[in-house]
């Protein structure tokens, strides 16, 4: 099975854009990180095997790439955050999810990070973000329950209420 | 249910969930202001998006002139890429030239959806933009290429084909063109090498020591 990356552009494109806004919290960033989503994809358009549904397929891709993207260029705290509620596709305020992003998932596993992602900015369940990562249910509740407890540590207790 | 997810809403808003996710989401959002906003906002963010150009990093993506086949024919030799342009400027065949011989390749014309690829329905017309994928198996052929020629009788050689015993998808899709009419795919196989005027004279004059088959699209 082979994908058409033009073609996905077109119909989930602003889906991609929507998702990389809200996780760099920066347009232009945003903009790139979406060049890159579909480069990918069509650079391994072979490798896509079906049994998902393109737009999860996409989402995972997109979120892999906006966290590579965190990774290679830390913010620094007088940068300013857009507002990106306007697009609507996350549960937290812009600010909590910098905060989210910035400090607290900061030291924690790949794995730990996907699953903060999935349940807190995008309000996935435990099933729904053990889905987007092959993982049960019950995995997913232990690492956000042990990514709670580690937080809580280092952040104000405010923040861990607020998510 | 809770709040929807926001990949949820979006795959509510292009879709794509299944009879049962679908309700619920409809359900929620008909009673959430929240979520009727998410809705909302997503709806509104993809108006501008539609909007806007695709970016021409992306957009040259679809066109094989400057995708895969293009870095296939890079590979082989100059006079092959050479004769592969020629071969789009000259030929004006007509369907009586093609023969065929030995044991024919398979092919089938899949098409691009929304729910993922899937074979071409009988009768089904599609429309420019639409994206198809050859499927062919070689059938023991050492070498394939696949070619078009629409309605005008214009053909263009997309390239050579990696090797498959079993129905294969070609490497891309191919996006079809706004001409109206009869669009064709052919599948050219041998144990030979094959350049660019070995398939011109196949599908022209026909060769006895060549396999060919075709599959057509009508394009609306």
């Amino acid at each position: 099975m082979s994908l058409d990356a033009a073609e996905l552009y077109r119909r989930y494109g602003d889906m991609v854009l929507a998702r990389c806004r809200v996780l760099l919290g920066n347009e232009a960033d945003a903009r790139d990180a979406v060049q890159i989503v579909f480069l990918q994809v069509h650079r391994n358009r072979d490798a896509f095997r079906g049994d998902a549904r393109p737009s999860t397929y996409l989402w995972r891709i997109a979120t892999h790439t906006c966290l590579n993207g965190l990774r290679s260029k830390r913010r620094r705290p007088e940068d300013p955050v857009e507002d990106v509620t306007v697009y609507g596709d996350s549960m937290l305020d812009p600010v909590e999810v910098r905060d989210l992003l910035d400090r607290a998932i900061d030291g924690e596993d790949e794995t730990t990070k996907l699953c903060v992602i999935y349940h807190f900015v995008d309000g996935m369940t435990h099933d729904e973000a053990g889905e987007m990562l092959g993982l049960g249910g019950a995995a997913v509740r232990k690492r956000i329950a042990g990514f709670r407890e580690r937080a809580r540590a280092r952040l104000p207790a405010d923040f861990m209420e607020a998510v | 249910m809770s709040h929807p997810s926001a990949l949820a809403l979006h795959q509510y808003r292009l879709d794509e969930l299944d009879a049962d996710e679908r309700a619920a989401v409809k359900t929620h959002c008909s009673t959430c202001e929240r979520c009727a906003s998410r809705l909302g906002a997503q709806q509104a963010a993809r108006t501008a998006f539609v909007a806007e150009d695709v970016p021409s990093a992306i957009e040259r993506l679809a066109k094989p002139a400057n995708g895969p086949w293009l870095q296939l024919f890079a590979g082989a030799t100059p006079l092959l890429a050479l004769a592969a342009a020629l071969l789009l400027a000259v030929l004006s065949p007509n369907d009586s030239g093609v023969r065929t011989k030995g044991t024919l390749p398979d092919v089938e014309l899949w098409v691009g959806t929304s729910e993922g690829p899937r074979a071409l329905r009988p009768e089904e017309t599609l429309g420019e933009g639409a994206v198809v994928q050859v499927l062919y198996d070689t059938n023991g052929a050492r070498h394939a290429v696949l070619a078009g020629r629409d309605s005008s009788g214009r053909v263009e050689v997309y390239g050579e084909l990696p090797v498959h015993d079993t129905l294969t998808p070609s490497p891309f899709g191919i996006t079809l063109d706004a001409s109206h009419g009869k669009q064709e795919f052919y599948v050219v196989t041998s144990d030979a090498p094959l350049t660019a005027h070995d398939v011109e004279q196949a599908l022209t004059s026909g060769r006895a020591d060549l396999q060919v088959r075709s599959v057509a699209v009508q394009k609306r």
